[in-house]
């Protein structure tokens, strides 16, 4: 196993990861930077230009917080209808993800889009995936420029998660004393386009209203191995199945004549 | 024109199927939608409409009737109208894809035209009806199904 992944995400929960693939990853934020141009309307980007550029701009195209929730929302659909960024993530950061998941891989069917252009008043509250999600997922976050500060996200480790998770339970009602908790545990991720923070879906995390002068733009989806516990969350709306092993095969085959 | 056939859930009264959302979508409500997708695939409802109870999906006999229909293919409002508890009846869900080749599903927005996707599709029915079978006791079974005669 990576020692990345032995070390840091077997002892905090989460990780930074550079790309194994990084030419994957170029492609994927190309096909999104022109997808935001045919959206917006925007004469198509030259295959020279700056991808990370134009993304970290988009928010001059974007008058208001409506019209980058639409843009949102336009993107996610796109990419469904069009590439699938699940899979371009999985290949992108494939040499971490195996350890984590294992050879038979789920992989969430919709990746989520995130887009904080800069004063958004929409940043995600505190919360954590699991539950309802399984807490056998791997959550890949993948900003598609660079992402620091309030333009980041922030996460509570795993033993930071499991003091705030027992602090709500004791005092359900005490949210000051929650937010001290996060003010002193929460660690916002500087994570350059390239990478990818790998978390448990089992951690708080959340963002802030993006101060800085750019634009957020991320995308978020999960793994998990297909054998592994449900959570709540339907599987056939929220899963397909990205590769299965030989053995995997063959014992389906067997079972599935036997139904 | 290819002919469907469309098999609508029955929800639960109380049954909120989104967040957001007040309601569970009426007969009527599901049958226009699923006369939407039917166009999407190049062909019409048949007016003849089966109907799932959640929790209990397509029984033999309604599946046996389904089966004299000449159409070309099965257009489920969802998986769960061929769910036995938490488990899809994968005879069932064979039989359906038999009738015709073609097979959609429109909650989990799957549409399974060719025999390679259904094939693919069966594995990963089949590997999650033996997840939720290792994963719920036969005490929570029978839990669940006091709390659903009640």
């Amino acid at each position: 196993m990576p020692d990345l992944v032995d070390a840091e995400f077997a002892q905090r929960g989460y990780c930074i990861v550079p790309a194994s693939r990084p030419d994957t990853l170029h492609r994927l934020r190309a096909s999104v930077r022109d997808l935001c141009h045919e959206l917006l309307g925007l004469p198509a980007a030259a295959a020279h230009d700056d991808a990370a550029d134009d993304l970290d701009q988009l928010h001059r195209h974007l008058p208001d917080a409506a019209s980058a929730a639409r843009l949102r929302n336009d993107l996610t659909r796109a990419l469904v209808e069009r590439m699938p960024a699940g899979r371009a993530v999985f290949a992108a950061f494939e040499q971490w993800i195996r350890p984590l998941v294992g050879n038979d891989v789920l992989s969430q069917r919709v990746a989520n889009v995130v887009m904080q252009p800069p004063g958004d008043p929409h940043p995600t509250e505190l919360h954590r995936d699991a539950p309802a999600n399984s807490p056998y997922e791997v959550i890949a976050w993948v900003p598609l420029v660079d992402c620091y500060g309030t333009k980041s996200m922030y996460l509570l480790d795993r033993e930071a998660s499991a003091h705030a998770l027992q602090h709500h339970h004791r005092h359900p009602d005490d949210a000051a004393g929650l937010q001290r908790l996060l003010d002193g545990h929460a660690e916002f991720v500087s994570v350059p386009f390239g990478h990818a923070l790998l978390f448990w879906s089992g951690l708080f995390h959340g963002s802030v209203v993006n101060a800085e002068p750019t634009t957020r733009l991320s995308l978020n989806t999960r793994f998990k191995h297909l054998f592994a516990p449900l959570g709540m969350k339907d599987p056939f709306r929220y899963f397909e199945v990205l590769e299965t092993t030989p053995l995997t095969r063959l014992g389906l085959a067997f079972q599935r004549e036997d139904e | 024109m290819r002919r469907f056939v469309g098999v609508l859930l029955e929800f639960d009264a109380a049954v909120n199927p989104e967040p957001g959302v007040a309601r569970a979508p009426t007969a009527a409500e599901q049958a226009k939608a699923l006369a939407r997708l039917a166009e999407r695939l190049g062909g019409t409802l048949e007016p003849e409409l089966f109907i799932a109870p959640r929790g209990e999906g397509l029984d033999s006999a309604a599946l046996d009737r389904l089966e004299d229909l000449p159409v070309d293919g099965v257009l489920l409002f969802s998986l769960d109208t061929l769910c036995h508890g938490s488990r899809v009846d994968l005879k069932g869900l064979r039989r359906c894809w038999q009738l015709g080749g073609r097979l959609a599903l429109l909650v989990e927005d799957l549409q399974l035209l060719d025999a390679a996707e259904f094939a693919s599709f069966i594995d990963f029915v089949l590997a999650m009806n033996l997840v939720r079978r290792r994963d719920a006791s036969a005490a929570w079974f029978e839990l669940v199904n006091e709390i659903g005669a009640a």
